[in-house]
């Protein structure tokens, strides 16, 4: 499996995601950079979060009579519904928070594509 | 076709909901979802479980507009995903459909997207396109130009007065965002997905227990043996309690709120204790092969004795808590004890049924979850702030008036009302009048998509 790309692919969408739903608040010229270099911190956030909790599924339960679509179909559905029910909760409890929402939009869009990607990568 | 009704839906839903707060919006967007539910899926929209929940989900979207509480819209919340499971797969449990419906609402386009498969010709296509190029070509002189006129602007004060005066607020990005996230949302539940192992699992999963194995009667004995010792004990236990239950209840007249208040609560406390005692039990014995064991009569005839005993507890407990509810009138967790007698009434009930008609214990799960979804929804069709107040202050016999103002503004009006023919406290009758004009206020400056029956009788009120 190939887990870098999957880092990589997932920084790039997660920043993506996040700076496009706090853009409109405090995005000028200059913070392309910021941009650039938020790209840091978010790729260690996608290595924690993909390694520890998302990879090991493939990891562990993959054999070839059950194929990295039958873990994707038996595990994501309720990583998804946990991971959701999780990012509502801490939103909630932020009393709403424009950054908290932001940032738990992108990590639940991100992690929902990380899956997507490990279970369309060949044997 | 499916694009073009999502984009127009996710308008619709930005329309809607971009920052307003629930009202008959969220009765709009339930007869939206309803509409293209049944355009698109027509043979399941006619199936009966389907018309059923679509006419429930109906309902709460019209008890939202009428009774606007938290209550009604979890409920409404609840209905949604009930009927877009039931759309996913409509011969599953209701808790399946229930995990069917979050997950067709949250992630129904990922499941889709690791289901698609790329024909030959797009992996050709795929394998051929240079993705290194490509991210050369975009990304390298857009770093590079923004380097530049990061430095430039440095440079020059008349280049940074352009660069300064672009700005992009002209777009309302956060509105695009939101649309975006309409499309996501409609786009899922417009194509409904199950969670494959859990959905096959239940629908190959009937309500009815078999023999495993073959019926060991020595072993059936001895269990069936302590069964019948334990159940009678606890029956002779129980016998003994509610006698002296009822003693208590004729003998004592007690009108302290802090005494009637703890016998309905450690009543409460004995019936939670003996009931999950008494289901484990049952269950734990009923749970195979005694089943089928023909001289098994007396210890089930024990089981119902002890059933019906604990639905006598729970008459008891309801009797303390209506005495309790005539003297000093009706409070939320009151009304919280009547909706726990009467779950735990159908939990008795049904833990019977399973045991004379030998069903597992999918069966339990099945029927209560449908009796709790039952209650939320005639539950969330009244409005308890108003109920509440409406009761108390014309039967209680000790008004708690200083409760009734704490509550939601639901009943801002019957308190106005009330005020205006009886007496009460100065600092009552002020924050009364706050909380009135309060309302007042507050429904008086709903936008149209915020709107509920508050407005048609406010306005009726002043007449405008």
């Amino acid at each position: 499996m190939n887990v870098f790309l999957n880092f990589c692919k997932s920084t790039v969408l997660a920043t993506l995601i996040f700076w496009m739903i706090i853009s409109p608040k405090s995005f000028e010229v200059d913070t392309f950079l910021f941009v650039l270099l938020s790209m840091i911190p978010v790729f260690v956030c996608c290595v924690v979060t993909i390694a520890l909790t998302i990879y090991p599924f493939f990891s562990l339960f993959e054999t070839k009579a059950f194929d990295k679509k039958a873990v994707f179909n038996t595990f994501f559905p309720f990583y998804a519904i946990v991971a959701f029910s999780l990012c509502i909760y801490v939103i909630f409890l932020s009393n709403f928070e424009f950054y908290m929402i932001a940032f738990f939009t992108s990590a639940f869009m991100t992690t929902s594509y990380s899956w997507v990607w490990f279970s369309k990568e060949p044997m | 076709m499916k694009t073009i009704i999502s984009i127009i839906a996710a308008l619709l839903f930005s329309t809607l909901f971009y920052g307003q707060n629930i009202g008959l919006n969220l009765s709009v967007f339930s007869v939206i979802t309803i509409g293209l539910l049944i355009f698109q899926h027509p043979k399941i929209a006619r199936l009966k479980s389907a018309i059923v929940f679509i006419v429930v989900y109906f309902t709460t979207a019209i008890v939202v507009y009428f009774n606007h509480s938290a209550l009604a819209i979890f409920a409404n919340c609840v209905a949604f995903f009930t009927l877009i499971g039931t759309f996913s797969e409509s011969r599953s449990s209701i808790y399946i459909r229930w995990l069917n419906g979050i997950y067709t609402t949250i992630a129904a386009y990922f499941q889709r997207r690791s289901d698609s498969t790329i024909d030959q010709e797009q992996q050709n296509w795929k394998k051929n396109r240079d993705y290194l190029q490509l991210a050369k070509l975009i990304g390298i002189p857009l770093m590079v130009s923004i380097v530049f006129i990061l430095m430039y602007k440095n440079g020059n004060p008349i280049f940074n007065g352009f660069i300064e005066k672009i700005n992009f607020e002209f777009i309302n990005f956060q509105w695009f965002l939101f649309s975006l996230l309409g499309f996501f949302l409609f786009n899922n539940i417009i194509n409904p997905v199950q969670i494959h192992p859990a959905t096959t699992k239940d629908l190959q999963t009937d309500n009815q227990l078999h023999p495993t194995g073959l019926l060991l009667l020595d072993q059936l004995k001895k269990e069936q043996q302590l069964g019948i010792l334990l159940m009678a004990l606890l029956n002779i236990l129980l016998i003994f309690y509610s006698i002296t239950d009822i003693y208590y209840l004729l003998n004592n007249d007690i009108i302290s709120a802090s005494a009637l208040s703890s016998q309905v609560h450690s009543g409460i406390n004995t019936l939670i204790a003996s009931i999950i005692v008494a289901i484990l039990i049952i269950l734990y014995f009923f749970r195979g092969n005694l089943n089928f064991y023909q001289d098994n009569v007396l210890l089930k005839n024990l089981s119902y004795t002890w059933i019906f005993l604990n639905i006598g507890l729970v008459v008891l407990i309801a009797i303390k808590n209506t005495e309790y509810v005539v003297v000093y009138g009706f409070t939320y967790k009151r009304i919280g004890v009547f909706t726990y007698l009467f779950l735990t009434l159908a939990g008795l009930i049904t833990t019977f049924l399973k045991v004379r008609n030998v069903r597992n214990l999918w069966f339990l799960f099945r029927i209560n979850t449908q009796v709790a979804f039952a209650i939320l929804m005639v539950s969330s069709c009244i409005d308890w702030d108003h109920a509440i107040t409406n009761y108390n202050l014309k039967h209680a016999e000790n008004l708690d008036l200083n409760y009734l103002i704490d509550l939601t503004d639901n009943n801002a009006i019957l308190l106005q009302d009330y005020t205006a023919e009886h007496r009460v406290s100065s600092n009552q009758q002020q924050r009364i009048h706050d909380k009135y004009i309060g309302f007042i206020d507050k429904v008086s400056e709903r936008n149209w998509q915020e709107w509920t029956y508050d407005n048609i009788l406010i306005n009726k009120k002043f007449d405008r």
